[in-house]
């Protein structure tokens, strides 16, 4: 049975009647993007899928994220867990994205997301709450990250034993609302990550402009903190939390030392407001 | 109030629509980008609907601070709210916060979205759904349906497919495509929704009575009105990708 349907005129296309046909093969045409619904293994790396979209029917490619495939008895199972046989199993993509293929795995990287967290991943968070010996960090994933008391630097030198009294004024330290400059320590997996501040450029920001972007306009790179003329240093955390600050200048060079201690906070801050008005 | 013809001797209905012609479909992807992680309006002639997701997140961001305790170890807990307000409709009509049949369609698309999500990958997360009627005109449950969809896509949920749906109705033997309030106000429908190119249904809802020998037909030619809509959707989602991945280069 044909359907009639009248789409709104776009692009080069007007008033146009189109009449659905038993295949359902889609092409776009007006930029030259074609892409195919049919089998065919080998395709350029940049192309794009949609959810339930079959990727390729060839049982050789292993199936990562995005992916999912159809067992023979119409249970569905996805992602990582192929150890038994899954051959002859064609993959689908689960996600509108485009295809990465890394050896023989094939991955759909969405256009859009929540950021998922990498180890070694510059980034910053919000405390958002306190439990037993770590704070609870909103990075703008799935899930909030832990910070832990053992992994922050505490006021008083990078050695210091924590001691129960530091357990005590944890809130002292970073409070609910706090954003902290930090990097993943062991990031990925289910139960959320490990965040750890336990080097001299992380720790509480203080003094700035919170500006939060898409996780995904944030390239991953070695350096992310980057100062600018006229003492104003900024912070593109890889999770799209951005800091624009004033330049620490206390210390050697650009490697703000002592200042980004936590709970250093009051002297700091005076310094810092007095070479404001400087 | 005279009686309307609502299908012609010639086969035009009310609206100069054949009985297998969709109303004008139009949709957009991401056009709520900062306030929420996937958003998409739906157009289906004069029906418009907002719908925004928030998630996958730990918590409900609003108000229900409860919502911690009950997560699901299995897969997301799915939170879809229709917000109908009073001008959406041709008669203004203040609604109760909550309605009896919006909250059974509510429980209707959770039930059809459970399945449709892959559940494994959003173990102990709360997803949430909040739909905006801007204006009906027929066919409720099968935009929200199309919203929902189109919204979870943007946020980068994964999906097993597209779930499209459409509303048809009988009138005299003859199946209509898409009904619009003055249809569905006089005549008997059903909702269905399809998963992507298949066969398969996912969701069907009829809130009337129906005879059954002409349910066939009814859900054959809703079927292939599916497919022409999820057909729409999917240029719409790959124009929209194509757009955002060419701004990240």
């Amino acid at each position: 049975m044909n359907i009639i349907s009248i789409t709104q005129a776009h692009r080069k296309t007007s008033h146009t009647i189109i009449e659905s046909d038993d295949d359902s093969d889609i092409e776009m045409d007006d930029q030259g993007i074609i892409t195919r619904t049919g089998t065919g293994t080998g395709a350029s790396s940049s192309l794009v899928v949609t959810p339930g979209e079959l990727i390729t029917s060839d049982p050789t490619w292993m199936k990562g994220h995005g992916t999912y495939y159809l067992t023979s008895s119409s249970t569905t199972t996805t992602d990582e867990n192929n150890n038994n046989n899954n051959s002859e199993m064609p993959t689908y993509s689960s996600l509108a994205g485009t295809i990465q293929k890394v050896n023989k795995l094939l991955t759909v990287v969405p256009f859009k997301g929540r950021y998922k967290p990498e180890t070694g991943d510059h980034i910053i968070g919000r405390i958002t709450g306190i439990s037993v010996k770590r704070w609870k960090v909103d990075i703008g994933g799935e899930r909030s990250a832990t910070l832990l008391l053992g992994s922050v630097n505490l006021p008083g030198g990078v050695l210091r034993r924590k001691t129960e009294a530091d357990e005590l004024q944890m809130r002292s330290f970073l409070k609910e609302g706090d954003l902290v400059n930090c990097e993943v320590q062991n990031g990925g997996g289910d139960g959320g990550c490990m965040l750890h501040t336990r080097s001299l450029k992380y720790g509480k920001l203080r003094n700035g402009v919170f500006v939060k972007v898409p996780s995904g306009l944030i390239v991953r790179s070695k350096n992310h903190s980057f100062d600018l003329p006229g003492g104003v240093s900024i912070i593109l955390g890889v999770n799209g939390f951005c800091w624009i600050g004033m330049t620490k200048r206390d210390g050697s060079g650009n490697s703000n030392s002592s200042g980004n201690v936590i709970g250093n906070n009051l002297k700091t801050e005076a310094g810092l407001t007095q070479k404001k008005y400087k | 109030m005279s009686r309307l013809e609502l299908y012609s001797p010639e086969g035009i209905r009310i609206d100069g629509r054949r009985f297998n012609e969709l109303r004008q479909f139009t949709s957009q992807l991401n056009t709520h980008p900062n306030v929420s992680d996937g958003s998409s309006y739906v157009q289906q002639g004069n029906s418009k609907v907002i719908c925004l997701v928030q998630g996958p997140m730990e918590s409900l961001s609003n108000t229900n601070a409860g919502g911690a305790s009950k997560l699901d170890h299995n897969g997301p807990i799915l939170s879809i709210n229709i917000n109908y307000p009073p001008f959406a409709n041709n008669v203004r009509k203040k609604r109760m916060r909550n309605d009896r049949r919006l909250q059974e369609l509510c429980v209707v698309l959770k039930r059809c979205f459970l399945k449709t999500i892959v559940s494994k990958n959003y173990a102990r997360t709360v997803i949430e759904v909040n739909i905006t009627v801007l204006s009906m005109d027929g066919g409720l449950l099968a935009c929200c349906c199309n919203a929902i969809t189109l919204a979870l896509i943007d946020a980068g949920i994964a999906l097993y497919d597209y779930v499209s749906a459409i509303s048809i109705g009988l009138y005299n033997q003859i199946p209509l495509l898409d009904m619009n309030t003055l249809e569905e106000n006089d005549l008997s429908f059903i909702t269905i929704g399809v998963v992507g190119d298949s066969d398969k249904l996912n969701l069907v809802l009829c809130e009337d009575k129906l005879p059954l020998d002409n349910l066939e037909a009814l859900i054959s030619l809703g079927i292939e009105g599916c497919h022409r809509i999820k057909q729409l959707m999917d240029e719409q989602v790959r124009l929209v990708g194509t757009d955002l991945l060419s701004k990240k280069q």
